[in-house]
């Protein structure tokens, strides 16, 4: 039998119950880790990200109110701490960050239609690695925006809230970061010769 | 470039936008993507390259030394997942 989130549960959790916190954990770590992954890109960064996100959670869960679910909660905390993370990461690359791609112009690309076999070169590993290096060039400030709306699938409006950003920044956040993905994925094509 | 797409596409435009399927925005999506091949593709590639992301960067194991080490630091006894 599958444990449920009950609010008995998060209330014998919240009185110290070590057993259904450790029940908690198996419940919520494969997902608050693959969140790390997609927003930190390593497994390192991913792991600390995944015990500072549970320390912090039962160090907190006497201000849990049980408003959202326990997972929305605590995938709040996640996002937090993996964002407090970038921005620690984006202040120390400071000196070796390359500028900005220039989304304006990204418009302006001759754009080609994509064979259907594109969708089975997912299976080629020089692919798949090509692709995580065009997302890794992202900035993180529109990565975070494409991982939660498009990969997270979260809502804009949530997106907005957990980024604490306005709902149209989202909006043209996601549009660049989709355009940036997009052509990087159109020259790796032409590059690799599927396109021409 | 396949028109027998420009329905789905046309679903899926108006869902990014947040619109209504039947209001007046989601009609001129449908007009502009019979009128417009280039923003077909525009559209079409974008949706593409989503996709492909969903697949490779689909959900993964928690890697068990990565549980392991979790529950240690968290100081808690690790339950079995199916309970």
């Amino acid at each position: 039998m599958t444990i449920e989130e009950t609010p008995e549960l998060i209330q014998a959790a919240r009185d110290g119950d070590r057993v259904v916190q450790s029940q908690l954990v198996t419940m919520y770590s494969g997902r608050i880790y693959n969140l790390g992954l997609r927003m930190l890109r390593n497994n390192e960064d991913a792991e600390d990200m995944l015990q500072e996100t549970f320390i912090k959670a039962f160090q907190k869960i006497e201000s849990f109110k049980g408003s959202s679910s326990f997972y929305t909660w605590i995938y709040r905390i996640g996002v937090n701490i993996a964002l407090g993370k970038l921005r620690k990461q984006s202040k120390m690359q400071v000196a070796y960050s390359i500028q900005e791609p220039d989304f304006e112009n990204l418009h302006g690309l001759e754009i080609s239609d994509w064979p259907d076999y594109i969708e089975t070169k997912v299976s080629d590993e020089e692919f798949r690695q090509a692709l995580k290096v065009a997302l890794d060039d992202l900035d993180e400030k529109y990565r975070s925006v494409f991982v939660l709306r498009d990969l997270e699938e979260l809502s804009t409006a949530r997106t907005a809230e957990i980024l604490k950003l306005s709902e149209s920044n989202v909006k043209v956040r996601l549009m660049r970061a989709r355009l940036f993905l997009r052509d990087r994925m159109s020259t790796i094509l032409k590059r690799e010769g599927w396109l021409v | 470039m396949k028109p027998k797409h420009n329905i789905e596409l046309q679903r899926k435009i108006c869902l990014d936008f947040g619109a209504d399927l039947g209001s007046e925005l989601c009609k001129e999506v449908g007009l502009l993507m019979k009128e417009c091949p280039e923003c077909k593709v525009y559209y079409d590639t974008m949706q593409r390259s989503i996709k492909l992301y969903k697949v490779t960067e689909n959900e993964c194991e928690l890697p068990e030394p990565v549980s392991e080490r979790l529950f240690k630091v968290l100081n808690l006894d690790k339950m079995k997942r199916d309970l």
